[in-house]
């Protein structure tokens, strides 16, 4: 294997492929059979998606629920838990970047283009068709900004936490491949690298890449709603969606060409610095006392609604509200975990399980309320006090709705450039850091995998969001997500006990074993020498005086 | 936490004797370092490469009998020796499925004055207790020998048998060192070319030489290379 490497080193740069044969092929496959049959039958995959993505939500929206419950718990022991000394990297590991640079790079990893495709229309969508009270209401807005905390709260991250720190706990500190398969060695053994294993990194491949795509599906779409909200000869439809798909991903391969250093890492930095202003800038700008009140009260609501709203299942309630909001958003973190877990890892290298969980856990949840009650409390505010219209546009038009709230505050020119900006570029950063996990995931754990690969990924990614909206808008991206989250919450589930077992063993079954039950070697009697054999000693004190 | 680190290594800790016509003559300590075999001891030990052979023992949860009569020995071989630090690394020859903890070998320099030590060896293997000895301590000094050699002073009163044994730093469970024998300062007088060693005082302290350069040896082995 080691000499097939060399061999391959040799030959140029662009015609090198690196590949897990079983996981790269085969994940490629799925996935362009996905776009063809997809594009082939766009009339009919339509019902289809609808079909499916009803059925599983019905079906196992509990199951959903359950999961995202139970690993929240499972990761809030961990903090509190006796494993939180151990250090991702062993004892001496020192981390790699300083703590503010961490958060800022866990934010940009985990949220990206959901917090302004959903910042404005969540909250004003359950304020106007609240489940759980009197549509129009002040309880509604209550009830609407809870179900928002709910969907980006504490529970995506804890998903993002336990598969960030599986994969680095697996890597670092046991010296395995940096990919998913690895974190099942305690239960697993050296299975993980036969077809047990093959099964779970094409899984992980499959979901990172419809994760993603969903998330390219609504960047894109609210980038067309934003250039004809502010140019009115741009229509918006899928022809200028695929337009768009294919100039953004023509951005992001270019960036995945240029490099981690070079593309990825400037623009995700730029990416925060950029989405960061936004915020502020709306919070000046619009009502910022009210916001304020808000932030207290809204993250209050949440906690003291937590334990009954999580495990909310609408089982006395005879709807199917959830199955389009709750169950998509856990489908939709779950499809993305493998993405922002391996990102997560990658950059976590030294902390303690403690801080781990407490930075990735807590900060990046308190950051996404921020924004959450910035943009969602700016929007409910126009709705109750100011001229209203916002909820109308929301109900017409999801996408637009970031814009529309926009343009009742001051500088809308600016703000609304802004926000296209930071769309773009939270589409660009996504894309191209997406195709890296993939590439690293089918190069069998190689982080450092050929450029050609990269760019065949990033491409595939822009393939399959395109693929999707023709196939059926926003319902074909949420049944992708919901669908291939599903066999990956199993997968989580798994984790939970494989890490366990493996911090077990790390803290305190490990030592030094010989299998001697099959020595059959010579024996031999005992026996005592009293002659005292030369103490190293003479020779370090004596010598040189 | 002294009992874990304990349990931890004990394990790996083997008696390390020479076979004399089938008889087995003590020579002290060795611990296991590496999967594929590897132990670490005192160069000094293992002068004579000849019939060198390693025997594991229970790790000590129940009790033992103070000494066996007929032990299993497997056969080593010096893989690598560095005199001038008093080190060497021995391979088993034979292929014998072993396991070692994820995250066990230190550095002396992560060692300060103060710290708790642990020592394990067969302090008394000479006189037949075939049973590892856990015993603690602290560092008390870091010091260079005249030939330059980094040790570690801890205040274990160190057997013969101890010695090629592992000096485990009980905070971060590393070893640390590799117990080469008692600190006895020797009055030496050295006014003519016949010099003369005076009778030494017993000490309580003894010293380790610095697990580096156990490592480096490993290194030239290859023992690091990813695979």
């Amino acid at each position: 294997m080691q000499d097939n490497n060399d061999q391959l080193a040799e030959q140029p740069g662009w015609l090198r492929l690196d590949v897990h044969p079983w996981v790269f092929f085969i994940s490629a496959g799925i996935i362009v059979l996905f776009v063809v049959l997809t594009i082939f039958f766009e009339n009919r995959v339509d019902n289809l998606f609808t079909l499916v993505q009803t059925r599983v939500s019905t079906y196992a929206g509990w199951f959903f629920v359950g999961t995202m419950n139970v690993i929240l718990i499972y990761v809030i022991s961990l903090l509190l838990g006796r494993f939180g000394d151990i250090r991702l990297g062993g004892e001496g590991a020192k981390p790699e970047f300083s703590t503010l640079g961490w958060f800022a790079m866990l934010f940009s990893a985990g949220m990206g283009i959901g917090l302004l495709f959903y910042g404005v229309a969540e909250p004003m969508f359950h304020y106007v068709a609240s489940p759980l009270a009197e549509p129009g209401t002040p309880e509604a807005a209550r009830v609407a900004m809870d179900l928002t905390f709910l969907h980006w709260g504490l529970h995506p991250w804890a998903i993002y936490a336990l598969v960030g720190l599986s994969l680095g706990f697996f890597a670092f500190n046991k010296g395995l491949p940096l990919s998913i398969r690895s974190v099942f060695y305690p239960l697993l053994g050296e299975r993980i690298y036969g077809p047990i294993g093959n099964v779970i990194d094409i899984m992980a491949t499959v979901a990172t890449m419809f994760g993603v795509a969903t998330s390219l599906g609504l960047g894109v779409q609210q980038v067309n709603a934003g250039l004809s909200h502010l140019l009115d000869f741009i229509p918006q439809n899928a022809v200028v969606q695929l337009g768009l798909i294919a100039a953004i991903t023509a951005l992001a391969t270019w960036s995945v060409v240029r490099g981690l250093d070079a593309g990825i890492k400037r623009l995700s930095q730029l990416n925060v610095i950029i989405a960061a202003a936004l915020m502020f800038f709306v919070l000046l700008l619009g009502p910022s006392l009210f916001i304020l009140n808000a932030f207290i009260e809204n993250i209050g609501i949440y906690l003291q609604h937590l334990p009954s709203l999580s495990t909310w299942n609408e089982t006395y309630d005879d709807a199917d509200w959830q199955n389009g909001w709750t169950v998509f958003y856990w489908g939709w973190w779950i499809a993305w975990s493998p993405f922002v877990g391996m990102f997560i890892a990658r950059v976590s290298y030294g902390r303690t399980i403690r801080e781990f969980v407490k930075g990735v856990l807590l900060v990046p949840t308190l950051i996404t309320f921020m924004w959450m009650t910035t943009f969602g409390d700016t929007a409910l505010h126009i709705e109750m006090l100011g001229d209203g219209g916002l909820a109308k546009a929301v109900q017409e038009n999801i996408p637009v709705s970031l814009f529309v709230m926009l343009e009742s505050l001051p500088w809308s020119a600016v703000t609304s450039v802004i926000a296209i900006v930071v769309i773009v570029t939270f589409f660009v950063t996504s894309s191209d850091s997406g195709s890296l996990v993939i590439d690293i995931i089918t190069a069998g754990g190689n982080t450092e995998p050929p450029v050609i690969q990269r760019v065949f990924w990033a491409v595939t990614e822009g393939a399959v969001a395109a693929a999707l909206l023709l196939g059926g808008g926003l319902v074909a991206l949420q049944t992708a997500a919901i669908s291939t989250g599903l066999p990956f919450a199993i997968i989580l589930l798994g984790m939970c006990w494989s890490l366990h077992l493996g911090l077990v063993h790390y803290k305190t079954g490990q030592g030094f074993e010989l299998s001697l039950q099959d020595y059959e070697g010579p024996e031999f009697r005992t026996h005592a020498t009293r002659k005292m054999p030369t103490f190293g000693r003479r020779q370090f004190w004596m010598r040189g005086r | 936490m002294l009992q874990g680190t304990s349990q931890k290594f004990r394990g790996g800790c083997l008696m390390l004797v020479r076979d004399n016509a089938g008889a087995v003559d003590f020579l002290g300590t060795a611990f296991v370092v590496h999967p594929q075999g590897y132990l670490l001891t005192a160069a000094h030990l293992v002068a004579n490469p000849d019939g060198l052979r390693v025997v594991p023992t229970s790790s000590g949860g129940e009790f033992q009998p103070i000494s066996f009569d007929r032990v299993a020995a497997m056969a080593v071989t010096v893989a690598q020796r560095d005199t001038a630090h008093d080190v060497a690394l021995l391979k088993i020859d034979q292929d014998l499925e072993i396991s070692v903890p994820d995250d066990f070998l230190g550095s002396g320099e992560n060692v300060l004055p103060g710290a708790t030590v642990v020592s394990l060896g067969y302090s008394f293997g000479h006189d037949q207790i075939h049973t590892p000895l856990t015993v603690g301590g602290f560092a008390s000094a870091k010091i260079r020998s005249y030939n330059d050699t980094r040790l570690i002073l801890f205040d274990n009163m160190v057997q013969n048998g101890d010695i090629g044994g592992p000096l485990i730093h009980v905070a971060d469970g590393h070893v640390v060192g590799i117990i080469s024998g008692r600190f006895e300062p020797a009055d030496v007088v050295r006014d003519s070319a016949e010099w003369e060693r005076r009778p030494a005082r017993e000490t309580n302290i003894s010293f380790a030489v610095d697990i580096d350069y156990g490592t480096a040896l490993m290194q030239a082995e290859g023992l690091f290379e990813h695979g």
